[in-house]
């Protein structure tokens, strides 16, 4: 990218950009132009519709109407390797160490160095070495992490919402140093922010705005001589390290991610453990089968525990993305959210398959139940079956995110559709108990998880970014 | 249009007089069932419109997935909604045939719970556009609808291999059927669904009018120095 000194090329424009929630209209026809290597702060009262345009930039928001043009393209998955997104929530993993995370969120844009991850954290004025989970910073360094991870791709263009809040005054300021420094090496920065007062001298233009429009842009204050040295310096390039990320490694990391905070947390297992097993003495309120009427009942009961117990976990699947808006970073990632869906339904699979693996020796004792029929075909039916809840229910808690009221919408969405594949699943067991083949409903499991899993994958996307 | 409204009700209106007394009058009463049978008139055109209705949100919801046309989303809500209401007409008939004819209310029975299990699919689907914020709901509610439809054929298929209680399918279940039955059943189904067709078609312009009023307001918010307009 080239910047004419008599022409400013630019490297943001927004034409007539309309953002409507319902009957709101957050943005009402905002129309700019913004040159490359400037730092901009847009400033404005509450509700003035800052953040709207802030991740309306970010492609988190699409417009209602009018459009966006950032690095010449309209389209932000052409050009989302080059921007870098923190919002006001951290957008960090609480239960993972500041490196860890920054070493994730790297690998979403394909880069592989620990070192870049090192430099960006010191460049922030915090520790790289620091062990403590992020959840257990003070808000400011939750604040300059979140920085760090905005900056790791080296992006082109640096949109920042609020990134002083509940920063002490000298390292607010020192950030401000760090920024001038990025935004001359030819960074376009936008800053949303209340504490305007940090960023005169720093600031190459003021963007005032009020009900949802730009009703000033003012140069008040020439720009500065800066060091960068209290921070550090980034390096302008990623270097050798830098490759494209691959769909598959980024499944890998994010289901490695998921696997070792649940390693840590054990929220999952523990809570799936404990739910099944209280639906199995519940059962035993009802009943007290011999073994032969076990043999006809355990399919179903089987089956409904672990459906219910499954229900717990698949409810925290996307918890901890929703917490910081942790989700939100990954949409402005170049990954692909395939990528992600696999990785969350294999890390349920994983979770559910541990929990069957410790539940049924307790249903074998507690309702003397013995094969008759082949074992093998048993196995089968717990990978299929298995496999047909996750991916449904993978699904069904994406979208039910977007609801109000979600943990009761995930079994309303997930219950009704599951039936037929629940419907195998207690028949082939059923029937594998009682010393007869179930090859019919192993395959119609293996055709409906066949074609659930086509149509999550395809549909993933529309529920992703859906708005 | 806004004549054919009212001359398409009239005719609807005689059409389902005609299959009142095709259903009521005409046809033969059976054999060992009695007067009770006759709700067979109303069972099945009401099942077979639903089944429509529910191929036609599929049909709707994979356009909006494609196209993004508002249109095929209303046609979809609007398809769903009116066929939620026959398929609980199927759910509500059939017991009321069953309790004189089996002596039971209901049975466990795989066409039963399979229909049962339909109805539950496409009120989760009226439960998510009622629960998610009106931009996401299209989008969302379309994927759902298309995993709903899918579920479709793996019930079906399964029915197969249950014993049922339920009496055959009257096409290609391999039975015969008196043609004066036949003759009031298709005459019954014909208005049916034009009565479904009335109601979808009403409820669509419903929708689309409070959609034109909620666009309204959101483009007098744009104007409102304040942002919004309640």
């Amino acid at each position: 990218m080239t910047a004419d000194a008599t022409a400013p090329v630019a490297v943001v424009a927004v034409t007539n950009l309309i953002k409507q929630f319902g009957r709101f209209a957050a943005l009402r026809g905002v129309t700019a132009e913004f040159s490359g290597g400037k730092l901009y702060a847009i400033l404005g009262d509450n509700g003035a519709g800052k953040t709207t345009l802030l991740r309306t930039l970010a492609g988190l928001n699409q417009p209602s109407s009018g459009e966006v043009a950032i690095l010449g393209s309209s389209k932000f998955h052409d050009i989302c390797q080059h921007v870098g997104y923190m919002a006001h929530p951290s957008l960090l993993y609480d239960e993972m160490s500041g490196m860890e995370n920054l070493q994730y969120f790297a690998r979403l844009y394909g880069i592989i160095s620990r070192t870049r991850c090192a430099e960006v954290i010191r460049a922030v004025g915090l520790d790289p070495e620091l062990v403590r989970p992020v959840g257990q910073y003070s808000q400011g360094m939750r604040q300059r992490m979140s920085l760090a991870r905005a900056l790791l791709n080296d992006p082109k263009v640096l949109l920042l919402d609020e990134p002083f809040s509940n920063v002490d005054l000298h390292s607010a300021t020192e950030m401000v140093r760090l920024l001038a420094g990025i935004r001359d090496r030819g960074t376009t920065i936008f800053i949303v922010t209340h504490q305007a007062s940090l960023l005169e001298g720093a600031a190459d233009e003021f963007v005032w705005m009020e009900f949802g429009k730009i009703v000033g842009r003012t140069r008040e204050l020439k720009r500065p001589e800066t060091s960068g040295e209290s921070c550090g310096a980034i390096s302008e390039q990623i270097g050798g390290e830098y490759k494209m990320s691959t769909p598959t490694g980024i499944t890998r990391v994010t289901l490695l991610k998921d696997l070792r905070l649940e390693w840590r947390s054990k929220d999952a297992i523990n809570s799936m453990l404990f739910f099944s097993l209280l639906v199995v003495v519940v059962f035993s309120f009802s009943f007290d089968p011999s073994a032969e009427e076990s043999r006809q009942i355990a399919g179903g009961l089987v089956w409904v525990a672990f459906l219910f117990a499954a229900v717990v976990a698949l409810n925290q699947t996307w918890a901890r993305e929703i917490r910081n808006q942790v989700l939100d970073a990954y949409r402005v990632s170049p990954a692909p959210a395939n990528s992600l869906f696999i990785a969350k339904t294999l890390g349920n699979f994983i979770f559910v398959s541990v929990l069957e693996t410790l539940m049924t020796p307790l249903f074998i004792v507690f309702y003397r139940l013995r094969a008759l029929g082949p074992v093998w075909q048993l196995l089968l039916v717990g990978v299929f079956g298995t496999w047909a809840l996750v991916v449904n229910g993978t699904f069904f808690a994406a979208m039910s995110l977007r609801t109000r009221s979600r943990e009761i919408m995930l079994p309303l969405l997930l219950f009704p559709i599951s039936i037929p594949a629940l419907l195998a699943m207690v028949q082939a067991t059923t029937s594998i108990l009682n010393g007869e083949g179930a090859r019919f409903w192993i395959v119609l499991l293996a055709t409906y998880d066949l074609v659930f899993t086509t149509v999550c994958l395809l549909l993933f996307e529309t529920v992703l970014n859906a708005e | 249009m806004k004549k054919a409204f009212p001359i398409l009700g009239v005719l609807t209106a005689m059409l389902l007089s005609y299959a009142l007394y095709q259903a009521l009058v005409v046809a033969p009463t059976e054999r060992t069932m009695g007067d009770v049978q006759r709700i067979f008139y109303y069972h099945v055109p009401s099942a077979w419109t639903a089944f429509i209705l529910f191929f036609i949100n599929f049909g709707a919801s994979v356009v909006y997935l494609i196209k993004r046309n508002p249109a095929a989303d209303i046609v979809a809500l609007v398809s769903a909604e009116v066929g939620v209401v026959f398929c609980t007409v199927v759910l509500v008939t059939g017991p009321i045939w069953a309790r004189p004819v089996w002596g039971i209310w209901w049975t466990w029975d795989m066409r039963l719970t399979s229909t049962l299990v339909l109805w539950l699919i496409y009120v989760s689907y009226l439960f998510l556009r009622r629960f998610s914020s009106s931009g996401e709901t299209p989008a969302l509610a379309a994927a759902l609808a298309v995993l709903g439809a899918l579920c479709v054929p793996f019930v079906y298929f399964s029915i197969w291999f249950f014993r049922t209680q339920h009496p055959q399918p009257v096409m290609g279940g391999g039975g015969s059927i008196d043609p004066r039955m036949l003759h009031a059943l298709l005459i019954n189904w014909l208005a049916f669904s034009c009565f479904a067709f009335l109601v979808c078609w009403s409820r669509y312009r419903l929708e689309k009018l409070q959609r034109e009023v909620d666009h309204a307001h959101a483009m007098r918010s744009l104007l409102d120095p304040s942002g919004s307009v309640r």
